[in-house]
């Protein structure tokens, strides 16, 4: 048995949209899958043999991705299958989120300029001795009107990531933990979505 | 079995406040070390802290005198046997639950002749406490790293003409200040690539290491790896045998509220930190059990070593690997 096994650690995830007036719309309620990558980061953590800051094992980022299907939903999947390829996709002109670029541990290092979106620390949160939630906001104005080869193109994967666990210098190598494929969702300026992601170990 | 506050422990580190690397004061709460293992301990089951070697208190000598259930023939010493010859005494430990913060929960201090030892839920080390200077050698679990001398005998009346084997063992772990009072033996300071190089050399005297294989991220494994040496072993064995053993992490919320600031040095004899239990395993058989083999006595072989380096189960060590499996 591994730690997954004694801890039975897991996750869920849910989508709401926003709408103008504030008021929230469920669209997704469902289980996540917690992926190889979790359990390589807390090897590296405990082996001692990564990074001496907890820094680089925090999870402070996430992808949105338009090529999720539900075969990708196992431990393996160590990478998004489309996932947004430009800080103009993330954040449009006006949108709020935080893009930032970076390498990519997925499942050997990747050099590139992969892009992510930032979780601020103050949508972490603890909410109870063994769950940690992690709330992404992605306003009305970011991540809109996205295509793929001139077509519409949905949001229907998405994925949490660990900071550097291999402490990759000067260009971090995040690494992703944990992955869900949620339903086809056309983003647009009239809405916005709230990710609720929790963790418990 | 991963214990649930090993879940906790994550949850801790993956929910520190990121500002804390702009305070100079605080920056050192986020160096790793303050969440990953520190400590191995050994445990047996809560009523064997009133036997064994715990049982009796020679007020005349300076000595570990116990009592062996199995007549003159047998030059070990079975702490099984002890269980078949007093009735009511079961002798396992507690069974592993998720919930579990120690390693016996049940009450684990030695009442004897008037004085008690402390009640760490686990086999502590009363010797290097000065309060338990002539009461230690009851109150177990661990020998002074100078020797003691210890009488296996028949009978606990006029036990000095009712010997079955003795010798002299002495502490590894308290020869270089490995453990505390509480019975934790403690990690050496190394990254994963140092400690594979000491574990690699079986360089041990600085505490249990991380041996990580080369391919340790893609298995997912991390092999925790530690020494226990004849002396120790011996003295484990006459106050019980090991029935638990135990890996810690720090717990910083507990020393931070009682005012301590990392780093959190380890120091045996004044041991400010404090500890979480990460996983635990349990044995219904002790790990200790020897036999006698070819007419040798199998503790006098293994276990009497003597003041160092002189007897023959000098050098002589049990290695532990405690593989914890991440994928």
């Amino acid at each position: 048995m591994n730690i997954f096994d004694y801890l039975n650690i897991n996750g869920h995830v849910t989508v709401h949209k926003v709408l103008d007036n504030g008021t929230e719309e469920l669209v997704y309620d469902d289980h996540n899958v917690i992926v190889s990558g979790m359990g390589v980061a807390l090897s590296c953590f405990f082996g001692l043999s990564g990074s001496n800051s907890v820094l680089d094992y925090q999870i402070d980022r996430f992808q949105v991705g338009v090529s999720g299907q539900p075969q990708f939903e196992v431990s393996t999947t160590y990478r998004l299958t489309g996932p947004l390829s430009s800080a103009q996709e993330y954040t449009g002109t006006t949108g709020e989120l935080v893009a930032a670029s970076g390498n990519q541990f997925a499942n050997t290092f990747q050099a590139g300029t992969i892009w992510y979106s930032l979780i601020p620390a103050h949508n972490v949160t603890r909410i109870s001795d063994k769950s940690v939630r992690y709330t992404l906001v992605i306003d009305k104005d970011s991540c809109n009107n996205l295509t793929r080869n001139g077509n519409e193109s949905y949001i229907n994967e998405l994925g949490l990531f660990m900071k550097n666990p291999f402490n990759y210098s000067p260009h971090i190598a995040p690494i992703l933990v944990a992955y869900k494929v949620i339903s086809n969702i056309r983003k647009s300026n009239d809405f916005g979505l709230i990710v609720r992601w929790t963790l418990n170990f | 079995m991963i214990v649930d506050q090993a879940g906790e422990i994550i949850v801790d580190f993956l929910t520190l406040s990121p500002s804390l690397s702009k305070i100079p004061s605080a920056s050192a709460i986020l160096d790793t070390s303050n969440f990953t293992f520190q400590a191995i301990s050994y445990g047996k089951d809560a009523s064997a802290f009133n036997q064994h070697g715990h049982g009796f208190y020679a007020e005349d000598s300076n000595v570990i005198v116990v009592k062996s259930y199995e007549g003159l023939g047998v030059s070990s010493y079975h702490s099984s046997a002890l269980a078949s010859a007093i009735p009511g005494y079961k002798l396992l430990p507690e069974y592993p639950h998720p919930h579990d913060k120690r390693l016996e929960s049940k009450n684990c201090r030695t009442i004897q002749s008037g004085f008690s030892g402390l009640d760490f839920g686990q086999c502590a080390n009363h010797v290097i406490d000065s309060a338990f200077l002539t009461t230690y050698r009851t109150l177990g679990c661990f020998a002074p790293a100078s020797g003691i001398d210890y009488y296996v005998v028949d009978s606990l009346d006029n036990y000095i003409n009712k010997i079955i084997f003795s010798g002299t063992i002495s502490s590894t772990y308290n020869y270089f200040s490995l453990m505390d009072k509480a019975g934790f033996l403690t990690f050496a300071p190394l990254n994963g690539a140092q400690g594979k190089a000491a574990a690699t050399a079986g360089l041990f005297t600085s505490g249990a290491l991380i041996n990580l294989p080369t391919n340790f991220s893609s298995l997912g494994r991390v092999p925790v790896v530690w020494r226990l040496d004849a002396g120790d072993a011996g003295a484990l064995l006459l106050y019980g045998g090991v029935y638990h053993l135990g890996l810690w992490c720090l717990d910083i919320k507990a020393m931070l509220a009682a005012g301590h600031t990392p780093p959190f040095s380890f120091n045996a004899l004044n041991n400010i930190r404090k500890y979480r239990l990460f996983a635990k395993k349990t044995f219904n058989k002790d790990l200790l059990y020897i036999n006698d083999s070819l007419g040798y006595g199998g503790f006098d072989v293994l276990f009497n070593n003597g003041n160092p380096p002189y007897d023959a189960g000098w050098g002589n060590y049990i290695l532990y690997q405690w593989t914890i499996r991440f994928l």
